[in-house]
């Protein structure tokens, strides 16, 4: 069931974007009154879709032939 | 199998490593993972920040992750100073991929960030012990 008190992702975000760099400590973003596992979650939603502004996850195979190996040379036996 | 990826910034921990060997080990381990996710650790907080949702892995340069009768060392075994922190996604209870938030020294040098707090920073965990 919807917690109703669960923020939505927009409003997570837009807060997330206006207060960080301004405080000097990390804004709680969760009250204590509203730390709810659903809560949680859609922190998490938007903490995601900040960390992906570094840029997309990469794929182990392609480092592996980056730092100069081959994929084969890694089985396990 | 699951695929694992790794967060951009991996690569340059995986580069920092001080030597071929060591960084061989650690790629060893990340393949490991595409068969065992759970091979690691739960995490809790760490600097401030919550990676409980997230694992660690302690590794050395004596390890010999390809074999698959080698387990990760456990903490108290002459205290393995490398780590790799990663988690399950979206969740362990639906494991679609394993990504690497970060790889290195608990203790670096002065200068330089420890493991736990690149991860608590790559995730941008915006809810944090004050």
């Amino acid at each position: 069931m919807m917690n109703p008190k669960a923020p939505s992702v927009e409003d997570i975000e837009q807060r997330a974007v206006s207060e960080r760099g301004v405080a000097d400590e990390a804004p709680e973003f969760v009250d204590a009154a509203d730390d709810t596992p659903e809560n949680r979650a859609v922190v998490r939603v938007v903490e995601d879709r900040l960390a992906r502004r570094s840029g997309p996850d990469l794929e182990l195979d392609d480092v592996i032939r980056e730092l100069g190996y081959e994929p084969a040379d890694f089985e396990p036996r | 199998m699951i695929p694992v990826k790794l967060r951009p910034e991996v690569h340059a921990d995986l580069r920092e490593l001080p030597n071929q060997r060591i960084q061989k080990v650690a790629l060893a381990w990340l393949i490991r993972l595409r068969r065992d996710p759970q091979l690691g650790q739960p995490l809790a907080w760490r600097h401030g920040g919550d990676l409980s949702d997230c694992r660690k892995l302690y590794f050395e340069e004596r390890d010999e992750p390809l074999r698959f009768d080698f387990t990760p060392r456990p903490r108290s075994e002459s205290q393995p100073r490398f780590r790799v922190v990663y988690r399950i996604v979206p969740d362990e209870r639906r494991p679609e991929h394993v990504q690497v938030i970060a790889i290195g020294l608990k203790y670096p040098p002065p200068d330089k960030p420890g493991v736990y707090e690149k991860a608590t920073g790559r995730l941008d965990r915006l809810i944090r012990r004050r």
